[in-house]
């Protein structure tokens, strides 16, 4: 009896740990627990979104594929350790991981053992600057996120005022924010900006009025902004506490979440944000995507998903391309990679010091009546820009 | 010969022939000897003097970044940079020390939060010295011998080296003046002094060892890593997994913390290969288990049941 309870306690445990047969398994490292795991889930759900679209579509060089997916815990550690599995297990390429100081051991560990890494969330610049051989980025990067931002900030000089010079930098000291606003320091720089306040704080801060207080008497333009979730949307509330009128808000990677506009409210209006993918910008087969991830999620998908969907069709193209799973030829086929999806085009480049980067164009979405809009690149964008934002009085 | 020598040796010899049985499982094997060996300098402090830190990633750290930017930015050979990490781990916790030791029970405990957290803002801010934010990448290190250290097997033999060299200090600390005055201090201070024990003094030599130690260990990851960003290495939480391993193997023994980190480690990347998203649950769950029902933890439990029969025993004859 005791055995019977023992086998019928583990047995669903061994079936959801064996591995789908299938001629082809691509290896996935992904934040699935720990600190990370709620945006590991997102990319998680836009990779198997690309499972069904690929193998309905008849797999890869006719035959099907799966994913091997390995847990990192949130930790370089175990995402190294996972990396060794999967070596093991012989897959062709490997897909990972969210966190930069989880997918830079990564990189450097799958460059040695010579395995293609297509990167899935790490944005951070130095992955693939100088990069290496065996590692591949489709979405942006710190640099091209910040350009975008100055893309737009000279877009609406030339086209709505063109007296917008000083911009205020408020940022976190993690290594997202604080990269994203080296570059912003220096593009600000390039073009003719004066920054006129230049703030770091500590991540876990929720008080911003003192810093936000000193940026008032400055009077600036535009304010630039990188913050999570909930730092985020301290700022947004906070700008109107203190009554701080920018011509133009930008708040990167918190203003890109759905739950910033619901948290927000109607503060959140006229804010500006880039992100890789949106669920309107002017591509073939977005609509259709964006109801298949939003399906499968079963809530409002983001560029997480778009970014996890990204990478697996990537995997996919350059398998099907590769004259044989030999990794050296997985590593040659997707450096020659050219393709179109719905969340970009991808073709890998060396510019700037980059190696393996896909010089993606990146979007600047704005709040507008409690939705984002694509508003840039003008080509891309779903509705036009609203500027200026109006004072706080006026609101 | 003692027995705790004869058991390190044969641990040792199995360690040697682990990468020819397990060639494929170096990277937790690596993690695990680092913990055991970063728990056994820990316990020097918190099990041996009784000082419970949860800043030990400070040390960690400052071995991380001496070995991280003295190769990347200053070309400095990593067992010169290693050597230079060791004396200014013990300057800090000399300094450190110092400072806190005047403090008792949880009020030291708090302040070695408090001042590693002023290391970590310090890694953060100060780019010029560390390389900010962002993190530094370790892209290339010197072959001596030709041994590539970035290769896996050399990462592992440093790791066990290291685990091996903290065991080793603890049982030569253990039956030495030196590791009596640890216990009396911490047994009752105030006795400790009354028999001509300075706590202060036996404290602060206690956390340089540690210190100095674990920092040791800090430039091994370092290398291991190849990457290091000033959140994750100088994290309040690395320090409380440091600590969690040594107190869960057993406090004041010798092979609690191996032990402890065999537990930490091993079941982490069983539960992580095995339940998927629920791995993290499942280790709670035993963590839990075992604070339950072993609080003086899994080596340490059984070891005090074997002294007090032995006492029993004795007090009988």
């Amino acid at each position: 009896m005791k055995k019977l309870l023992a086998a019928t306690a583990v047995a669903p445990w061994l079936l959801m740990t064996q591995p789908v047969l299938a001629d082809i398994e691509i290896g996935v490292i992904n934040s699935l627990s720990g600190a990370f795991a709620a945006f590991g889930q997102r990319y998680q759900a836009g990779m198997e979104v690309a499972l069904e679209e690929i193998n309905s579509a008849g797999g890869v060089k006719g035959e099907p594929i799966s994913l091997r997916v390995q847990d990192d815990r949130s930790e370089a550690s175990s995402a190294l350790a996972a990396v060794e599995s999967l070596n093991r297990q012989d897959v062709p390429l490997i897909m990972g991981s969210y966190a930069s100081s989880i997918t830079g051991p990564m990189a450097q560990l799958m460059t040695r053992k010579e395995i293609p890494l297509i990167v899935l969330g790490s944005a951070d610049n130095s992955i693939t600057k100088p990069g290496s051989p065996w590692v591949f980025r489709a979405k942006h990067n710190s640099t091209i996120v910040a350009k975008t931002y100055f893309d737009y900030f000279d877009y609406l000089r030339e086209n709505f005022d063109d007296s917008l010079k000083t911009v205020a930098m408020l940022y976190g000291n993690g290594a997202w924010p604080e990269s994203l606003a080296k570059e912003g320091a220096r593009l600000a720089e390039e073009r003719g900006y004066e920054v006129v306040g230049n703030a770091s704080y500590d991540q876990g801060t929720f008080d911003f009025r003192p810093i936000l207080n000193r940026f008032r008497a400055e009077d600036p333009d535009l304010l630039y902004v990188v913050a999570y979730a909930e730092d985020g949307v301290a700022i947004a509330r906070q700008l109107r506490e203190v009554n701080l009128n920018a011509k133009a808000v930008a708040i990167d990677t918190g203003a890109a979440l759905p739950s910033f506009i619901n948290q927000v409210g109607d503060l959140s209006e006229y804010v500006a944000t880039v992100v890789s993918w949106s669920k309107d910008v002017q591509r073939d087969g977005v609509e259709d995507l964006y109801q298949r991830l939003k399906a499968k999620t079963g809530e409002e998908p983001t560029f997480y998903e778009a970014e996890g969907y990204l990478a697996l069709r990537v995997a996919a193209d350059a398998l099907e391309r590769a004259e044989s799973l030999e990794r050296s030829d997985v590593r040659d086929a997707l450096a020659e990679t050219d393709l179109d999806t719905p969340v970009t085009h991808v073709k890998f480049e060396s510019f700037d010091g980059f190696q393996g980067q896909n010089p993606i164009r990146s979007l600047v979405l704005q709040i507008q009546d409690g939705e984002h809009v694509t508003v840039f690149p003008a080509d891309l964008a779903a509705e036009k820009v609203r500027y200026p934002t109006p004072s706080w009085d006026e609101r | 010969m003692n027995r705790h020598y004869l058991i390190l040796s044969g641990l040792v010899v199995l360690g040697i022939l682990y990468p020819q049985a397990f060639p494929g499982y170096l990277s937790v094997a690596i993690t695990l000897l680092l913990f055991a060996g970063w728990a056994t300098a820990w316990d020097i402090l918190g099990g041996w003097a009784g000082q419970v830190s949860l800043g030990h990633a400070s040390f960690v750290g400052l071995g991380g970044y001496f070995v991280a930017v003295g190769a990347s930015q200053y070309g400095i050979a990593p067992w010169w940079a290693v050597a230079m990490a060791l004396v200014a781990a013990a300057v800090l916790a000399y300094l450190w020390g110092r400072l806190t030791f005047k403090l008792t029970g949880p009020y030291f405990t708090l302040s070695t939060i408090a001042i590693a957290e002023i290391l970590r803002l310090v890694a953060i801010n100060e780019g010029w010295l560390t390389g900010g934010a962002t993190g530094v990448f370790i892209m290339s290190l010197p072959e001596p011998f030709g041994l590539d250290l970035f290769a896996r097997q050399t990462n592992y033999y440093l790791a066990l080296a290291f685990a091996a060299l903290t065991v080793l200090t603890v049982i030569a600390m253990s039956r030495n003046k030196f590791g009596y005055q640890l216990r009396a201090v911490r047994e009752d201070e105030d006795s400790a002094m009354a028999s001509g024990i300075n706590p202060t003094t036996v404290k602060l030599k206690a956390f340089m060892l540690s210190g100095a130690l674990t920092a040791l260990g800090g430039g091994i990851y370092a290398i291991f890593l190849s990457f290091l960003e000033p959140h994750v290495i100088f994290y309040l939480l690395l320090s409380v997994q440091i600590a969690l391993t040594a107190i869960i193997g057993g406090r004041g023994t010798i092979w609690g913390p191996c032990v402890g980190a065999l537990l930490v480690v091993g079941s982490g990347e069983v539960f992580r290969t095995t339940f998927a998203e629920a791995n993290m649950l499942i280790y709670g769950l035993l963590i839990m288990l075992v604070v339950m029902f072993l609080p003086r933890g899994i080596v340490g439990e059984p070891a005090r049941y074997l002294i007090r029969r032995a006492y029993a025993k004795r007090a009988q004859s």
